[in-house]
């Protein structure tokens, strides 16, 4: 029979310190743990992942498809009726389709997760885009470009989706592989090269460079507030400076215009934190004087 | 035509079993439900043996039949969500570290409460859209004693234990039914005190057990010429002050300390429901007036719970929230837009007035041959980032046991409370899920 010396409660057979005050059990032979009967079995309880909750119910499904089936074939009748062929009449109805597959096709997809309805839905309007530029002429005229877009925002959205915040590194990568490859393609596909390798590639891979810089110094500098936002300052400075240099260089030549502004802002604060993370007594007089 | 008439009528009364409205005090709660506001309560039974869960299983199975506002599932209407019949069978599962851990994100498809068995223990965990402590410890009774039979103990007379199907009263919203036309409001209240901590991980709550002789604190109880909840109530209140005191130096700042108790409304109004109907009484003081004694603190409470546990006193909260829910423009508006109304409601007119909250059960009874087999009843609340500590009792037997829960690492206000006890010459023995 166990008791705490603080408290003077009795403690449960196995206990090594009091849950109340955390003192420690003076008792060595009621300790072995292997004895205690525990309060609550040890599996950890699942943590389920939060599925699609605004996927509307079958009802719904048939009520929409219903009221936008009807617009359909009476736009299908007056366009055959007077023209004798489909013409006009393709727009509004593959608005209308899409305007479906939008609103009542997750209805039929039972416990789909938010990727795949967004991964639908664009894949969906890309479908959309295109079909209405192969309708009204040559094609691929200009809907290559908004469906490229679209594959942009789908790869932004897959990133952390797919593989979680857990793996930071990877969801940068993809996102960096991912622009670069969508500005390429824009540059190939409006003449060729010409500003891509000098002027978009410089930014983006400075960009990505920071965010791996900026998560590494994360779990570095986690408990040292002061410390990160320096570094990050510093950070921001030297990508700004590689903005404005290859944006010159791309116009008029090697200089640098604004950058030089920013960094005289951020490196002397980037400075006067490091010093004031290292001075306890600066600290303890700045939370003194400026506590709110 | 009388027969047809028959048919008809009692096609209404299957329509009703299909789908039920949430009760007065239901509604907020499916608007609020996050990992760290599950709006759960567990009661479980310790028996002498361990438990089988197949027979268990069987039980259940057998059970939920006869409570069929419980085998329901949640589901959202345009204005309110409602409760609908659920097709499936509950399922029993093994228990976890952490009880009480919000019930599946998808509501739509599952029950609103959970079968838990670990060595000898059964518990249930409601969702108070469902129930409140009364239908979650009537259901339990019921379960337990139907899985005892299967066991072939001679458990004798079910007793006030449900047996068979339930009839309609027991699903009735009485908030509604003992509704009066609009009353003078209660008071809107001040915000109240407010324990620190740093919270644990969304889902891990931290349990500290503590079982005393039920004699013992009856008998400081009858010196003191309090009730037993009276008593506890004090204590609570007491150990809040001086957790206030630590924080803050100055009396003018501090807030009132307050502790919700609930209030059994059955015993109040003619009801045997066995959904939700209970309200709450707030016994509190107000420190700004200076430090109060023991003794202070208990005239307080005592004259609180029996000026304000009656039908008039409570009529007023009563006409308050029920009044809210039939004023027609409160019903016109859309759910996502009352949605979004819910938490700022459930966190201004409830989690913000009170310190914490005391919930007691009572002296459980169980019919002769049953109780030979229990060996402890336990009481558990889930807690919110507000008022992170709960304090849940329930005596059984000769033992009256008292779990607080919290979702903070820090165990203040458990162990200033059972160092009273234990001051009072009362004897504690703790327990925890967390420090092995």
């Amino acid at each position: 029979m166990a008791y705490c010396v603080r408290c003077g409660v009795e403690l449960e057979k196995g206990l090594k310190e009091c849950p109340l005050c955390k003192t420690e059990v003076i008792l060595p032979d009621e300790q072995d743990s292997s004895e205690r009967v525990m309060l609550f079995s040890d599996r950890m309880p699942r943590r389920e992942r939060p599925r699609m909750e605004i996927a509307p119910s079958r009802s719904f499904l048939f009520l929409v498809t219903f009221i936008i089936l009807l617009p359909i074939l009476v736009t299908l009748i007056v366009d055959f009726t007077v023209n004798r062929k489909i013409t006009w009449s393709f727009y509004p109805i593959t608005s209308l389709v899409l305007l479906w597959i939008l609103i009542a096709y997750p209805a039929m997809l039972k416990g789909c997760t938010f990727f795949q309805i967004i991964t639908m839905d664009l894949f969906s309007i890309s479908v959309f885009l295109m079909s209405l530029d192969l309708y009204s002429g040559t094609f691929p005229e200009w809907s290559h470009y908004p469906a490229l877009s679209l594959l942009l925002v789908w790869v932004w959205l897959a990133g952390p989706m797919l593989f979680s915040w857990k793996r930071i590194y990877l969801v940068l990568s993809i996102w960096f592989i991912g622009t670069s490859g969508f500005l390429l393609a824009i540059d190939l596909l409006t003449g060729g090269r010409d500003w891509f390798f000098q002027l978009a590639c410089p930014m983006i891979a400075a960009l990505f460079l920071a965010g791996i810089i900026g998560v590494l110094m994360r779990g570095l500098f986690r408990a040292k507030p002061l410390l990160a936002s320096g570094t990050a300052m510093l950070i921001a400075a030297a990508v700004f400076t590689v903005i404005d240099a290859t944006v010159n260089l791309y116009v008029s030549g090697l200089k640098l215009i604004w950058s030089p502004i920013s960094a005289a802002v951020l490196v002397p604060t980037s400075v006067f934190l490091f010093i004031v993370n290292g001075n306890d007594e600066l600290k303890a007089y700045l939370i003194r004087k400026f506590h709110l | 035509m009388g027969k047809g008439r028959k048919e008809k009528k009692h096609n209404i009364n299957a329509e009703q079993h299909d789908w039920y409205r949430l009760d007065n005090a239901a509604l907020i709660y499916p608007s609020i439900q996050s990992d760290r506001i599950t709006t759960m309560f567990r009661i479980s039974m310790t028996l002498k043996e361990t438990v089988n869960p197949r027979i268990l299983q069987k039980s259940l199975e057998e059970v939920i039949k006869n409570f069929p506002f419980y085998r329901v599932r949640l589901k959202r209407g345009f204005f309110w969500y409602y409760l609908e019949h659920n097709p499936k069978l509950p399922r029993v599962e093994r228990d976890v570290r952490y009880p009480l851990g919000r019930l599946h994100p998808r509501l739509g498809t599952r029950f609103l409460f959970r079968v838990r068995y670990w060595q000898s223990r059964i518990a249930v965990e409601f969702c108070h859209v469902l129930t409140d402590g009364t239908g979650g410890m009537t259901f339990l009774k019921a379960l337990v004693y139907d899985y005892l039979i299967r066991l072939g103990k001679d458990v004798g007379d079910p007793g006030d234990i449900p047996a068979g199907m339930l009839p309609d009263e027991a699903a009735e919203d009485a908030y509604n039914r003992f509704y009066k036309s609009p009353l003078p409001l209660p008071d809107k209240g001040r915000k109240a005190f407010h324990i620190r901590g740093k919270l644990l991980r969304p889902g891990a709550i931290r349990i500290t057990r503590g079982v005393i002789p039920v004699e013992s604190i009856l008998k400081e109880a009858k010196k003191r010429n309090v009730s037993l909840t009276t008593l506890l109530v004090a204590v609570y209140i007491d150990a809040l002050q001086e957790l206030q005191d630590t924080y803050v130096s100055r009396n003018p700042k501090k807030r009132p300390v307050a502790v919700q108790v609930p209030v059994n409304m059955r015993s109040i109004y003619p009801s045997k429901t066995l959904r939700n109907f209970s309200l709450f009484v707030i016994p509190e003081i107000d420190p700004r007036l200076g430090k109060y004694s023991f003794d202070e603190i208990l005239q307080i409470v005592r004259e609180t719970l029996i000026t304000q546990t009656n039908e008039k006193a409570i009529s007023r909260y009563l006409a308050r929230n029920v009044g809210g829910q039939r004023n027609w423009l409160v019903r016109i508006i859309p759910l996502f837009f009352k949605k979004l109304l819910m938490p700022f409601l459930y966190t201004r007119m409830g989690e913000n007035l009170c310190s914490g909250t005391l919930s007691n059960l009572g002296l459980v009874k169980l019919p002769e041959g049953m109780a030979k087999e229990v060996e402890q009843i336990d009481f558990i609340l889930a807690t919110n980032p507000i008022n992170k500590v709960g304090c849940a009792v329930c005596s059984f037997g000769d033992k009256l046991v008292v779990n607080f829960s919290r979702n903070i690492h820090e165990a203040d206000v458990e162990r200033l409370f059972f160092t009273r006890l234990v001051k009072m010459g009362i004897h504690v023995k703790i327990d925890t899920n967390y420090s092995y």
